[in-house]
């Protein structure tokens, strides 16, 4: 049951996160956080079997397994929403220098 | 004496070799000068325009009718004689008879920026279209606070104050939007005037694809992020 709320709540942050102004260095810090945190998770795991299991238990779901595929999809979800919003960001910069571009050259011709 | 040399008409231009050559030459006597930008046409567009007498520009690659207008508004605003900008539309849906009328109400100094309607007269719209049209515009007034009666037409004429706040950095379709939420952020006065716009085979094969409207409801959403 608890997975519920921490499944939603995922999912808020992540909904926030997309639609609203996120501050860069918030968003890179988490980021650096979360890719700290992983692998030390995935070693527990792999030293400590049961433990995903017990988690997941503690969650209100079956198994370690399930777990690690909801946490899944809330990971690719956010990194889905990065590579976006990484590539509008840098599809906008390149229009200007298109732009930007097109006035030189008129410039240029003028001489 | 050219009958408006104060104005200077703006025209995006993508894919339009067959038809802007003819464009230009009509538009030319008229106007102080006409300004067209290549969007990174794959067609003869730019080698058409080059033979013209119009100012043009031209971009390496397509970024979008908003980064073409966006280049032409800076251009424009270099030209001290200039007072209006007209945009206009390359694939002849507009009319040189709206634009002169535009033009004179902007003479009186009464607006800032005159936006052409084609739902105040009356027009042959298509019907998808014309759904498609206004649903857009209930969604932009709501989001502007504006009563518009087309939020996406692409003829419209402002002074130099206006030009100098537009920084069409949505570049893309949605840039319409763009240039009402200037009007709505710095108070700019404006008004809306009928104008006939001709849906011809050639223009209709031109024109955006309703699906389209999707990815513009999406720009709107996130311009505000920028």
């Amino acid at each position: 049951m608890l997975i519920k709320i921490v499944l939603i709540a995922a999912l808020s942050i992540f909904f926030l996160y997309f639609f609203g102004s996120s501050s860069k260095l918030r968003a890179r810090a988490w980021q650096k956080i979360i890719i700290l945190l992983l692998p030390l998770v995935g070693i527990a795991s792999v030293l400590f079997p049961g433990l995903l299991d017990t988690i997941a238990q503690a969650l209100g779901i079956g198994r370690g397994a399930d777990l690690l595929l909801y946490f899944m999809i809330v990971i690719f979800l956010f990194f889905s929403a990065r590579v976006y919003l990484k590539f509008r960001e840098v599809s906008l910069k390149q229009d200007k220098i298109i732009s930007r571009m097109a006035l030189l050259e008129k410039e240029l011709d003028k001489d | 004496m050219k009958k408006y040399p104060e104005v200077a008409v703006i025209i995006p231009v993508y894919n339009e070799g067959g038809f802007i050559a003819g464009l230009v030459h009509e538009l030319l006597p008229l106007f102080g000068t006409v300004i067209c930008i290549d969007d990174g046409s794959g067609d003869n567009s730019l080698a058409e325009l080059r033979k013209t007498d119009a100012d043009v520009l031209s971009h390496l690659a397509n970024i979008g009718q908003g980064g073409a207008l966006e280049t032409g508004i800076q251009y424009a605003l270099k030209n001290q004689a200039i007072k209006y900008f007209l945009t206009f539309d390359a694939d002849g849906q507009h009319g040189v008879d709206d634009a002169e009328l535009m033009i004179k109400e902007m003479r009186t100094d009464a607006y800032d920026i005159i936006l052409g309607s084609r739902f105040l007269k009356k027009n042959a719209i298509p019907p998808a279209k014309k759904v498609t049209l206004k649903l857009a515009s209930v969604f932009t007034n709501l989001t502007t606070g504006l009563h518009l009666t087309d939020t996406h037409n692409g003829l419209r004429i402002f002074n130099r104050a206006f030009a100098e706040k537009v920084d069409l950095n949505n570049f893309g379709m949605a840039h319409s939007s763009e240039f009402l939420d200037l009007i709505k952020r710095y108070g700019f006065r404006f008004k809306e005037v009928p104008v006939t716009i001709v849906y011809t085979d050639y223009s209709r094969s031109k024109g955006q694809p309703l699906v389209n409207s999707v990815n513009i409801l999406f720009d709107i959403l996130f311009n505000k992020k920028e």
